[in-house]
């Protein structure tokens, strides 16, 4: 059976791991063992010229989603939802799969 | 029936439940339709008297990240679903874990999957004004 973290063993390039905010802040505790999401950080290090560091970026998992959604998969909103169903749930299934988080619908 | 299969259900219910919201009484001026949406989806599981602050903090900073109003714009005319949905989806999953039904990690995977469903479920969410 394939594992679920198997994706996050091949990452995208210029990919990185972000932590997301805990609940008390980067003080939490739980802060480095907390949960993490792969963001475009490819001008780290000059990787990529003019590329983009989404670490600081505003907001959350969805903006992100949005960003893969517009910007990586070209889609505007309404392209979006005309897509069939099975479509729309194939792209949330394989950036889902990027980050080791099942998308059990 | 599971918790994402109940999730499902919110879709469905999504119109009737933020009805049900408009309807909440109460005495926190900063309670709007939003913080509203995510008590009546945290009354599913948990006792509407156990909604504390820190939930009330949890939405809140939630919305604020994710779905403020210039970022709404992006879903058309009825981007406001959005925000509603995930707050009365969020709350849905605070009832649980107030209620020991969720580990840590269970909300936490549940949190993350709220996005990716609603944009499974977009064009039925923003079909008509709720």
């Amino acid at each position: 059976m394939r594992p679920y973290d198997e994706a996050t063993k091949a990452r995208i390039p210029v990919y990185d791991n972000h932590h997301f905010d805990p609940k008390l802040g980067r003080v939490d505790p739980d802060y480095p063992k907390g949960p993490t999401i792969g963001v475009r950080n490819d001008n780290a290090g000059g990787r990529v010229p003019d590329g983009v560091n989404l670490h600081t970026a505003k907001g959350g998992f969805q903006t992100a989603l949005n960003d893969h959604i517009k910007k990586d998969l070209g889609f505007t909103i309404k392209q979006w939802n005309d897509l069939p169903d099975a479509t729309r749930q194939l792209h949330l299934r394989r950036y889902y799969a990027c980050f080791g988080i099942p998308l059990p619908f | 029936m599971t918790y994402h299969d109940q999730l499902e259900q919110l879709t469905i219910d999504f119109a009737r439940d933020i009805d049900i919201a408009r309807n909440v009484e109460s005495s926190n001026q900063e309670d709007d339709l939003a913080i509203k949406a995510a008590i009546v989806g945290f009354s599913y599981n948990s006792p509407t008297s156990d909604w504390a602050k820190g939930h009330y903090d949890f939405v809140r900073n939630r919305l604020e990240a994710d779905y403020s109003s210039d970022q709404l714009d992006d879903y058309g005319e009825n981007g406001e679903n959005v925000r509603l949905f995930f707050a009365l989806a969020i709350g849905f999953l605070l009832g649980l874990y107030q209620q020991e039904r969720l580990s840590d990690d269970q909300f936490k995977e549940g949190e993350q999957q709220i996005p990716g469903f609603t944009m499974l479920h977009l064009p039925r969410l923003t079909e008509q004004p709720v």
